[in-house]
């Protein structure tokens, strides 16, 4: 494969990992208020991932591919409502480990890595496009 | 008549071979920008990609001739040394600067196209005699 061609596989590869990112920061945010349903019960633990290279077998491009995907192992938060269903002996309520602003901030990250590779794969989708001019 | 042999169009399919593959190297670095412990990759400068297509090693005037084992004029992969900064997490990717690049280098692929395509025209017109 061509370093053209490999240019839009690469860019792509680093779309579908900033959009999974993104996917993950809407289901954290989604769930920042899921408690749990029983006395005492952990409420919505928050979902974390991490990056890493992938060398591409046809090319020998260097992608990008979502690894550990896992839990945030934080300890969650303690709100006193004895009302609630999931509230303890002692009237707590434990509360989903989730901080908004780290989540807003992960986001527009992830938007503008998402856009800057969109860019890229324009870029590359115009050269070849320059290439094939070169037929006219 | 091969149009690579002219050193006009061998020129510009080098230049355009090496932009194509310093636009690769870009592209991996954007899509790497969020990757721990990634660094910046370069390519090996455009001189180098002619210098060793011209030298090739050493001439060889005979089959039997060893071609000596100069590089063949390839594009290496190097390391940015020139990477403006160095995240917490070890990744030395700046989208700007990568940006940046990616700008220059479409523009400079555009330039080579149009020029490999004046090229043609220009044969078209000693031929023809009109374009």
């Amino acid at each position: 494969m061509d370093a053209l061609k490999s240019i839009g596989a690469v860019a792509a590869s680093g779309m579908h990992a900033q959009g999974e990112r993104l996917k993950v920061v809407a289901e954290n945010v989604a769930n920042a208020d899921s408690t749990g349903d029983s006395p005492g019960a952990d409420p919505y633990q928050r979902k974390t991932l991490a990056f890493e290279e992938l060398i591409d077998r046809d090319s020998g491009a260097s992608m990008v591919r979502i690894t550990a995907l896992g839990r945030d192992q934080s300890p969650f938060g303690r709100d006193y409502d004895p009302a609630h269903p999931a509230a303890d002996a002692e009237g707590f309520v434990k509360t989903a480990n989730v901080n908004p602003l780290l989540e807003m901030s992960n986001m527009r990250e992830a938007s503008r890595s998402y856009e800057a590779n969109l860019n890229m794969f324009e870029a590359g989708r115009r050269m070849r496009g320059q290439v094939l001019d070169l037929l006219r | 008549m091969k149009l690579s042999s002219m050193s006009f169009f061998q020129l510009a399919s080098q230049r355009m071979q090496w932009l194509g593959a310093s636009q690769k190297v870009i592209a991996e670095n954007i899509a790497n920008a969020d990757t721990p412990g990634f660094k910046a990759r370069d390519v090996s400068s455009f001189a180098e990609l002619v210098d060793g297509a011209r030298t090739g090693g050493v001439t060889t005037t005979h089959a039997a001739h060893i071609t000596g084992g100069g590089h063949s004029g390839g594009v290496r992969v190097t390391s940015d040394d020139r990477a403006w900064e160095n995240s917490i997490d070890g990744n030395s990717v700046v989208l700007e600067q990568q940006t940046l690049k990616a700008n220059e280098i479409g523009e400079n692929y555009q330039l080579a196209a149009q020029l490999y395509g004046k090229g043609h025209q220009l044969l078209t017109l000693a031929v023809v005699g009109q374009r």
